[in-house]
């Protein structure tokens, strides 16, 4: 028996399945730790070589029927930051959803997660907006124009999975509310890509217009979620652990 | 007429150049007495205009729904501010990392119609939470 074939019944005889969202998974914060808001805690990573959330401001933890969540306060102006910024950048097709909750706050707009520094660096953000009771999404190409695109009617004071898909390939974004159908727009030119790192809850530098309400387990995937995987991640009605995503078989 | 920008982000600098070491000080000592570091929430409610100096009026506000955290506002952590005209709002903020806490401030100024900012942070992310005078934008509207 050579040494290839000896590697190769070692390594090579058993085809690892394709997972149908971990195989593109690029992170996945539950943001289930808890926190009575006397302290920051930071948020771990699923993937451990990936960025944990830092806790700004202290966001403490509301005991939701599922687990803990991250019950921010805009007035506080409380959001988590990580150091991830290639992997949310704009230059190939990606999904980034999570699950939010927004709270009337006062503000006009509340921003849910953004690769957007709210100074001279942006690129992408979620964002809710109170009068019109709907997310959207907008990104800026390089020209510094900016395409933006709603989802459907999404109540405030209930939980909601929001999902984004930059489709660079097919020059759009799209956002997905409750895993229904996609609205997109056409976005023309270059999306911009600057050093900005992803955000919860908020812009990473500007902390106006930081999210009120809850928000739970944020995930990200290289390309975009098939629609029974998305199907899958709402299905449950709260967030699923990321045991629960390491069963899932599509 | 409006003094010149430079001139307005060397007044700012001066200014907290003398209050930094003070703020310093009692982070440590609220660390020490609470556990934390202590976080303030913006001086002004509206930024200082321009060659403004305005008094500082939201000295009394403090964080709310951190039921946890013992609320202390400026007057009794800074109580230099209090009833002194600034050329620039102050904000402290606070942050848990894996490597642990740490705090950063921030100097906001409206300089002809922009709004401008600088930070200086402390602790285990002091470089990522310091910047230089930047711009900061608000959401498309």
């Amino acid at each position: 028996m050579s040494m290839m074939q000896i590697g190769l019944g070692i390594w090579g005889s058993t085809p690892r399945s394709i997972h149908p969202i971990l195989d593109a998974m690029t992170v996945y914060w539950e943001i289930d730790e808890f926190s009575d808001g006397s302290s920051a805690v930071a948020r771990a990573n699923s993937f451990p070589k990936r960025s944990a959330l830092v806790d700004i401001n202290t966001v403490p933890s509301y005991a939701d029927a599922w687990g803990n969540v991250a019950a921010l306060t805009a007035a506080n102006a409380e959001k988590f930051a990580s150091t991830e910024s290639s992997i949310f950048a704009a230059t190939a097709d990606r999904e980034i959803w999570l699950w939010a909750r927004p709270s009337a706050s006062g503000a006009s707009i509340d921003v849910v997660a953004s690769k957007d520094d709210g100074s001279t660096n942006r690129d992408w953000s979620i964002q809710y907006e109170f009068a019109s009771e709907k997310f959207r999404a907008v990104i800026f190409n390089t020209s510094n124009n900016n395409f933006v695109v709603y989802s459907t009617v999404a109540a405030k004071d209930t939980w909601h999975l929001v999902s984004l898909r930059l489709d660079i390939t097919g020059s759009r974004i799209g956002i997905s509310v409750d895993a229904g159908a996609y609205t997109y727009t056409t976005v023309t030119g270059t999306p911009r890509q600057t050093i900005s790192n992803f955000s919860v809850g908020g812009y990473e530098l500007n902390n106006s217009y930081t999210f009120d309400g809850r928000l739970a387990a944020c995930g990200a995937v290289n390309g975009f979620l098939a629609p029974a995987s998305l199907s899958w991640l709402y299905s449950a009605g709260r967030p699923r652990t990321f045991v629960e995503i390491q069963s899932f078989t599509g | 007429m409006t003094m010149t920008l430079p001139a307005k982000k060397d007044r700012v600098n001066t200014k907290l150049a003398a209050l930094w070491p003070v703020l310093v000080a009692r982070q440590d000592d609220y660390l020490a007495a609470h556990g934390r570091y202590w976080q303030g929430l913006l001086t002004h409610g509206i930024l200082p205009i321009d060659d403004d100096d305005p008094l500082p009026d939201q000295l009394a506000r403090t964080p709310k729904e951190q039921p946890g955290v013992h609320v202390q506002d400026w007057r009794a952590m800074l109580p230099e501010l209090d009833g002194k005209p600034l050329p620039m709002a102050l904000q402290v903020h606070t942050y848990g990392a894996p490597d642990g806490d740490g705090w950063w401030a921030e100097a906001h100024i409206l300089y002809q119609g922009i709004h401008r900012r600088r930070m200086k942070g402390a602790g285990p992310l002091a470089a990522r939470f310091t910047r230089g005078w930047h711009k900061v934008f608000d959401p498309v509207l």
